[in-house]
């Protein structure tokens, strides 16, 4: 009943999971993703926990910049995902600029941690139930007999690591939380393994609906979300879309939460709300990288982002084995 | 006012009363002896009773014997010794004495002494107990609280009747001076939790405080918030139940409602009649009322985005129909739909407003002439006019979050009419961060619906029988350390 500890697993899983939801094209099989999981679990988790033990004896104010500008970086991929997926879905409805307002608008009541929480909760189990509605909707047309039998190959299983093994700022953001050793036990390995799963299960119902013909489709969950009914309303995407885009709001809450704090806000009080003097600038700031990198392209820039994402940790774990290496020497 | 203390002298206590009443023709003073002391009764004729007053003190001063000790052993007597029923403590300064007064005691004034003696003589006009108008129930208690703040507090008293109700009456940083009450169970109440709203309230500082909402603003963590910080009952049954469960219970003098803190969002779906009722019937009801919130809020919005972003959702029976109405009418459907919901408005704020005589020729013309007039002139079609009535009616279901369905049914339309579905989800998810994001005093708002756990079949969502609600009442604050 009262906010004492305000748990942002749900809002760093929610965000890992709009990526499933928010991509253009299936990635693996999922029998390839589901042998990959075993490995990638454990391994995305335990990046995340050196991450966290390096960045404790290393959070310098240039890695601070870096990974500020690493969560501008996503932000801005992330509203430039959504735009393009708007825009294809309702061409000219939506402007760039009113994607920006639209989504970055309502993080002004997400600025207190209980808050987001809590909004991270409810999204999460709407995203959930309607799901699982559209599941039910499209049951009829999950043919098990669209199932790919043919043997995996090396290939299969690289590709399958290689989509796992995207890093998401998600798993480097505990980091930055306060009191990160109460944030409960295995954390990054609760979410690693409920991203990956919830991503290879996504992948087994489009193999299911689309049988073969999976890779080729474009919004695969979006268009299986299409041949929903119900009597009302003939379709359900528009549904889906509604929760992507709280969900993408919750995930730039998330990142704007992690960059207050990276620049020293929120050292008092925890659970008080960011100011709002910033705010004009945030959404400025947004707007005008969003409409400096419109034309980017999205296939090769994912990927950079993810290559960036490594080599910042790289270079976080040089720091941090330097700092250790450092502390010893002056120890002896 | 300074807080100068009385003077010694009749004369010069007077002439401060004269000073500051003089001109008030309501003001009356008498020159008396008592025991052969010079002494002065000030009171408020409209306030006080000097019937009373005789009666109650006058009277019983004319048996007495004769006082020995001068002025300060007839206040001393007063105050300690005789049957009177005099004020306990004596009125000592300046401000005490113009305070007294105005709260309509009758003040006895001593030539000699620089303390008064005041008696409980008010007697005040005031509305006799009445039927709630604003929250209908079918069965429970049937009175509701007045103007007067003793009287609401006595109200309160005659059902909850525990040593462990607290009130607390202090007077509000107004230049009115009015008087509030903190209620609360010293025993369920958090005491952090009154604590603090003891603090908040008494930080307060406005002009004029003629209602208790005055509070609710105050209150608020956030406010760019539009969920209300409080709740509001005239029931004195309903403020007893929310004493129950561990909260705290705002009496403003002047004002027939009482302020509820902390207040969540499902108690704008409860009513007494839910307890009265039997529980799978109050739960329907229950789902009903949320339904109802929904549909008030984004019914209208959701059908403009359907009609004009995403005719493709719609089964194709339905949209022949929509198309037909749609197009014969001339204005969007955003528009469309704006005016008729402005419309609506403006005939509910104009049967409100209008004397009682006429407001139902108001609503009459409104609803039924410009309305019929309307759809016949093409102006508006059928399933706007449907839709928009079906959301004004299903705001009335909830009428506690009558003033946020009204704002958020006119921003949803906005955004959903201007962006489509993302404006729906933006529209969407505000509201839901809103109602997230408030905190009323560290607590959950959404509690006992979010998260969800058994105390969301409990008695959120749905309530259970009576047996199992009986088991352990639901005490904010109970699980805390």
């Amino acid at each position: 009943m009262k906010r004492e500890c305000p748990s942002l697993f749900a809002a760093l899983l929610l965000s890992l999971l709009v990526n499933v939801l928010l991509r253009s094209q299936t990635a693996y099989h999922p029998r390839a993703g589901m042998a990959a999981m075993v490995l990638c679990v454990p391994g995305l988790a335990g990046v995340g926990w050196l991450f966290a033990r390096c960045w404790r004896l290393t959070a310098d104010p240039v890695l601070k910049l870096l990974f500020g500008a690493l969560l501008l970086y996503t932000s801005v991929l992330e509203l430039l995902r959504l735009w393009q997926l708007a825009d294809r879905l309702y061409p000219g409805a939506v402007t760039l600029t009113s994607i920006c307002l639209l989504v970055v608008l309502p993080v002004v009541y997400l600025r207190r941690v209980s808050a987001l929480s809590q909004t991270a909760h409810a999204v999460l189990g709407l995203l959930i139930a309607a799901t699982v509605f559209m599941l039910l909707t499209v049951f009829p047309r999950l043919h098990v007999t669209n199932l790919q039998i043919t043997a995996l190959g090396q290939e299969d299983l690289l590709a399958a690591a290689r989509s796992h093994l995207t890093l998401y700022p998600e798993y480097l953001l505990p980091a930055l939380w306060p009191e990160q050793d109460k944030c409960g036990r295995h954390t990054l390995l609760r979410l690693a393994g409920w991203a990956l799963g919830f991503d290879v299960g996504i992948h087994l119902v489009l193999e299911l609906f689309y049988g073969a013909a999976m890779p080729l489709r474009v919004d695969p969950l979006h268009a299986a979300a299409r041949c929903g009914a119900l009597s009302i309303f003939n379709r359900l995407e528009w549904l889906q879309f509604i929760l992507w885009v709280m969900a993408v709001t919750v995930k730039l809450a998330l990142y704007l939460y992690a960059l207050v704090r990276l620049l020293g806000g929120q050292s008092r009080a925890e659970n008080s709300a960011a100011g709002l003097d910033s705010f004009p600038l945030y959404v400025g700031g947004i707007w005008l990288l969003c409409s400096v990198l419109r034309k980017l392209n999205l296939d090769a820039a994912l990927p950079l982002r993810s290559a960036l994402t490594w080599g910042f940790v790289l270079l976080t774990w040089i720091g941090g084995a330097a700092a250790c290496l450092y502390k010893r020497l002056r120890r002896l | 006012m300074t807080q100068k203390p009385l003077y010694r002298t009749l004369n010069g206590n007077l002439a401060f009363l004269e000073k500051s009443f003089g001109r008030s023709d309501d003001f009356y003073t008498k020159h008396l002896m008592i025991a052969g002391i010079p002494c002065a009764i000030a009171m408020f004729t409209g306030l006080s009773s000097p019937e009373k007053l005789c009666h109650m003190a006058l009277d019983m001063l004319d048996r007495d014997p004769a006082m020995l000790g001068g002025g300060e052993g007839l206040c001393d007597y007063l105050l300690t010794q005789s049957r009177i029923p005099a004020e306990p403590d004596a009125v000592e300064d300046l401000t005490a004495l113009v305070e007294a007064l105005s709260n309509g005691l009758s003040v006895l004034l001593i030539d000699g002494v620089r303390r008064a003696v005041a008696f409980s003589t008010q007697e005040m006009p005031q509305r006799s107990i009445s039927t709630p108008t604003g929250e209908g129930n079918l069965r429970g208690p049937q009175e509701a609280f007045t103007e007067l703040l003793r009287n609401n507090i006595s109200l309160l008293r005659r059902q909850f009747r525990t040593g462990t109700l607290t009130v607390e009456i202090c007077t509000a940083h107004t230049r009115t001076k009015t008087e509030y009450c903190l209620c609360y169970d010293s025993a369920l109440a958090p005491q952090e939790t009154i604590d603090a709203l003891r603090q908040r309230l008494e930080a307060v500082e406005i002009p004029v405080l003629l209602d208790s909402a005055y509070f609710a603003s105050f209150l608020k963590q956030d406010k760019l918030n539009l969920f209300p910080a409080a709740a509001y009952t005239e029931r004195p049954a309903t403020a007893c139940a929310r004493l129950c469960e561990g909260k705290a219970v705002v009496l403003v003098a002047g004002s027939p409602y009482a302020l509820i803190v902390p207040s969540f969002f499902a108690e704008h779906f409860e009513c007494l009649d839910d307890y009265a009722s039997g529980a799978v019937f109050a739960g329907l009801i229950r789902i009903l009322k949320y339904l109802a919130f929904l549909l008030s809020v984004f019914g209208p919005g959701l059908y403009v985005m359907a009609v004009a972003f995403a005719p493709e959702i719609i089964p194709i029976q339905l949209l022949t129909k929509l198309a037909h109405g749609e197009a014969a009418t001339p204005l969007p459907p955003m528009l469309e739909m704006l005016a008729v919901s402005l419309l609506l408005e403006i005939v509910r704020e104009a049967g409100l407003r209008a004397p009682q005589s006429i407001s139902h020729t108001v609503s009459l013309v409104g609803a039924l002439i410009i309305g019929e007039t309307a759809v016949s002139a093409g102006i508006v079609s059928v399933p706007v006019l449907t839709m928009a009535a079906a959301a004004t009616i299903a705001t009335l279901a909830v009428p506690s979050l009558y003033e946020q369905s009204i704002l958020f049914r006119f921003a949803v339309i906005l955004l959903a009419g201007c962006f489509g579905v993302p404006g729906l989800a933006c529209a969407a998810l505000t509201i839901l961060a809103m109602a997230c994001g408030s905190e009323p005093f560290g607590y959950d708002y959404l509690y006992p619906l979010l998260p969800l756990s058994r105390a969301s079949l409990r008695d959120g969502f749905v309530r259970s029988i009576w047996s199992r609600l009986a088991q352990s009442g639901e005490v904010i604050g109970r699980h805390e350390a």
